[in-house]
């Protein structure tokens, strides 16, 4: 049975509002800090992260052989954001394809009120600015995203109230186990801990106008909850490749957005080995993959509306679901 | 002491005992029991069958309570777990060598000082039940009969077990099926007191609490366009999700959502659905109710076309109770006739109709008027619709159009605009049939309060209306064709049918009276400015 062991770990709390990291098995979620009795490689995921592959064995061990008192029932519990503090979260542009479609959209809803939409539309498009740069299929290109803004599964997302159209973006991302430098892209994916999905929202008016600046999306990215992770971490060897899974989004049940991990023109093993070059990545830091084509309304000429319910789907991983909250 | 001599008469009471046994947990505890007296060992234990895993089914001679509470071992792993895999006995003679066992057991284990087990499976036919242990708290040679002795405790266990599990599916099953019809009344109930509730109450925004009471959970009631009208109820804890998302129909693209933090089965959903439909009744009989009140007294409307709503949610959700949707993008027109025969609301309703669904007719200040709810067209399209069905009436109406309003703050405001457009059109100084304030050059000046105009008016015309009033003179005609033709005097002149001198000569005297000089573009728009207010004033006083 050794190594045959695959986990999908998670961070749930209980009634009596204490946080457990733990493991999904079928309709329960197996507490790993109970089952450890306090031992503080057990303490978070953060912690389990940590503790290395030794920390994951013990983790696979404590799931076969457990206390009873360490299983609860997942209607229960509330699950959160399973790595609901990551040291660093890099949002990368692994898939590039929705670029020219996203930067388009966005011309098109600045372009709106204007007193000729077309006209304008056209004239914005030919500054030339809403045309994916060529340095994008070059390198692998990161913004910081917000690490202290993370929410988690069935989490309330209140939109600030300065804007008017928010967007989800379907994403995945893979956290990293490992604290290291100068990794070779053909040992990055040890360095890879598991998968989640992640939901990048963002302000899309706000974002426009602050990234005339050339200094990123800020605030059209960063606010309180903006990073949804979850619903739980999967191990590489339960996921397998991850570059042949279905994504979906689904808004009220109904699909909006549609791809394949298939379509990543860069590799999560690439951009390890980029960001590591001279410089230390760290156990725990989130590498999002960037949004797969047609992951965003504003590549598709939709908006949400106020109370819609987003899922997001990954094959192997789950569905990520959360509400809006919109001030318009 | 020998085995010989103890096992027959203490195996027929310990089969007599496993028959009174009433349920499986008496039937284990028999069995413990009987192989501690039996195999002469202070410790043994019973573990189930439960999903992939063994769990504590009883117990005798356990020291802790930690090894009772937490004991749990996956099929297949440790000693026990290969018992139960492999469907034969297994034995440990000293633990503190084996390397067969798991890391929490061991603890556990040791912990209780074992240290020799002999496990056999507890089956049935070929389906396993559990395992039953025997311990000693020293290393201990367990000989084949101790084995065999075991074995024939499990198997009669076994046996008892599977009887129990057959009667006990039986009673399962009968229970299941009194729960579920219990369960059926208690909704039956349940939908009986919210139709009673909804029966005597007649504000609708409390009806939503009441359905989030029945419902738990959260509910919420929001317009077609998505906006929120009123949420009730809270949620438990859990992960949130929307397990209903109904449309009620013919209720102006109201919607219902439940939000709760576990999936409903079949019957909780039927249920759901049971009281989303009450609900509806709910607000089809409390809009009509307000609908016709509204038709006695016109009260909520006049609040919002004055402006004054009061409490703007409050407002909102008695609006959408009455299934009216008064989302963005809807707006505000005022009806007149050219020739002063008034517009009656019945005739403006029957014309808007058949282009307008859902439009709200009403009279106010001696017009009719109309609430268009959004329409989704752009405001051309819907000023060329409304062009369209004048021409086609023939009845000679004018349109006074009002701004398309984002939210409720906006309708007094688009109302204003619609009735001066309206009134300076039937005066006739707009032409065509549908206008608008922002044609007119009054956007801005259509909501200011009367006196304010009138001052105004007074501050930049004064000296001139006094004149033309006390002399009988034509200044301020001659002011407002000398504006309109762009300071031009033959084209003036022409309009006025005087002479250009004359022209001249009144416009030097309107300079010197007011203070003011045509060259300069700051009098000239002050004085188009007020002569626009003049006309407008004029027209609403009349009005």
């Amino acid at each position: 049975m050794e190594g045959t062991v695959t986990l999908r770990l998670i961070t749930f709390t209980t009634t009596d509002a204490e946080t457990h990291v733990g493991a999904l098995a079928g309709d329960t979620a197996i507490s790993l800090t109970r089952a450890s009795e306090g031992d503080p490689r057990f303490a978070s995921m953060l912690d389990l992260v940590r503790a290395g592959e030794q920390g994951l064995e013990e983790a696979r061990e404590l799931c076969d052989s457990h206390p009873a008192y360490a299983v609860h029932g997942l209607d229960d519990v509330t699950l959160r954001a399973p790595l609901p503090n990551p040291p660093r979260l890099r949002d990368c542009s692994l898939f590039i394809a929705h670029l020219q479609p996203a930067f388009r959209g966005m011309a098109r809803s600045i372009a709106v009120d204007a007193a000729d939409p077309e006209a304008e539309y056209e004239r914005l498009v030919a500054t030339g600015k809403f045309d994916t740069p060529e340095v994008f299929s070059r390198e692998v290109i990161y913004y910081n995203a917000d690490h202290t803004a993370v929410s988690g599964p069935g989490e309330l997302i209140v939109a600030p109230a300065e804007t008017r159209q928010l967007d989800y973006e379907l994403e995945f991302a893979a956290v990293l186990g490992r604290t290291a430098r100068d990794v070779a892209e053909a040992d990055a994916a040890d360095v890879v801990f598991g998968y989640t999905i992640f939901n990048d929202w963002s302000c899309r008016d706000l974002q426009s106008v602050v990234m005339e600046s050339q200094l990123g999306p800020s605030r059209g990215k960063d606010f309180d909850g903006s990073n949804t992770l979850g619903p739980c971490i999967v191990t590489p060897d339960e996921l397998g490749s991850p570059y042949d899974l279905e994504m979906t989004a689904r808004v009220n049940g109904e699909v909006w957005s549609h791809g394949s991990t298939s379509t990543m023109h860069h590799s999560f093993e690439k951009a390890i080995a980029h960001f590591s070059r001279n410089r230390t990545v760290h156990a725990g830091d989130v590498l999002g993959t960037g949004t797969v084509m047609s992951g965003s309304p504003v590549e598709i000429g939709k908006r949400l509306k106020d109370g819609d319910e987003v899922e997001l789907e990954v094959q192997g991983i789950g569905i990520l679901r959360n509400r809006v909250q919109l001030p318009y | 002491m020998s085995l010989d001599l103890l096992s027959p008469p203490s195996s027929a009471q310990y089969l007599r005992w496993l028959l009174a046994a009433k349920d499986p947990t008496q039937a284990l505890q028999l069995a413990a029991d009987h192989v501690a007296v039996l195999l002469d060992c202070p410790v043994s234990w019973a573990g189930l069958v439960e999903g992939d895993y063994l769990v504590m089914g009883a117990h005798h001679g356990v020291a802790s309570t930690e090894m009772a509470a937490a004991w749990r071992l996956k099929i297949g792993e440790g000693i026990g777990g290969r018992v139960a895999l492999e469907r034969r006995p297994q034995m440990s003679r000293d633990y503190r060598h084996d390397s067969r066992r798991v890391p929490l057991l061991k603890r556990l284990i040791d912990n209780e000082g074992i240290q020799a087990t002999l496990i056999v499976p507890i089956l049935v036919a070929d389906s396993l039940l559990g395992v039953l242990y025997a311990a000693h708290r020293h290393p201990y040679p367990w000989t084949d009969a101790e084995v065999e002795v075991l074995e024939e405790i499990a198997h009669d266990l076994g046996v008892r077990l599977h009887q129990l599990d057959v009667d006990g599916r039986r009673g399962l099953l009968a229970a299941a099926a009194e729960q579920r019809a219990e369960r059926a009344t208690r909704e039956q109930r349940a939908c009986a007191e919210l139709a009673n509730g909804f029966a005597i109450h007649t504000d609708p925004v409390g009806s939503l609490d009441l359905l989030a009471r029945e419902l738990g959970g959260r509910v919420e009631l929001r317009q077609g366009d998505g906006t929120l009208v009123r949420a009730a109820g809270d949620l438990r804890q859990g992960n949130a999700r929307v397990i209903r998302r109904t449309e009620l129909p013919d209720c102006g693209g109201l919607t219902v959502v439940v939000i709760d933090t576990r999936d409903p089965d079949e019957q909780r959903q039927a249920f759901v659905d049971l009281c989303i439909g009450l609900f509806r009744l709910q607000v089809l009989r409390v809009g009509e109710r307000e609908r016709t009140a509204e038709r006695l007294n016109g009260e909520l409307f006049d609040g919002l076309l004055s402006g004054r709503l009061g409490d703007p949610d409050e407002f909102r959700a008695r609006i959408s109770m009455m299934g009216i949707d008064l989302g963005a993008g809807s707006l505000v027109l005022v009806a007149g006739s050219r020739d002063h025969d008034p517009v009656g609301r019945a005739e403006l309703d029957s014309l808007l109709r058949p282009v307008f669904p859902g439009a709200i007719t009403l009279e106010r200040a001696g017009r009719a008027v109309a609430v268009l709810p959004p329409t989704g067209r752009p405001a051309a399209r819907v000023r060329a619709q409304l062009a369209d069905a004048l021409a086609r009436s023939r009845r000679g109406w004018t349109i006074g159009l009002g701004r398309t309003c984002a939210d409720l703050l906006d309708f007094s405001t688009s109302y204003d605009e619609a009735r001066a457009a309206c009134e300076l059109a039937v005066r006739g100084q707009a032409a065509g049939s549908v206008v608008t304030a922002h044609e007119l050059g009054i956007l801005g000046m259509a909501s200011l309060p009367a006196a304010h105009l009138r001052t105004t008016v007074r501050d930049v015309l004064g000296p001139l209306l006094d004149l033309d009033e006390r002399r009988g003179t034509d200044f301020l005609p001659t002011l407002r064709a000398y504006l309109a033709h762009d300071r031009h005097l033959p084209d003036t002149a022409a309009s006025l049918h005087v002479h250009y001198n004359t022209v001249r000569n009144r416009i030097a005297r309107i300079e010197e009276v007011l203070g003011v000089d045509m060259r300069d573009v700051d009098h000239r728009f002050r004085l188009e400015t007020a002569l626009r207010m003049h006309a407008l004033s004029a027209a609403l006083t009349r009005a």
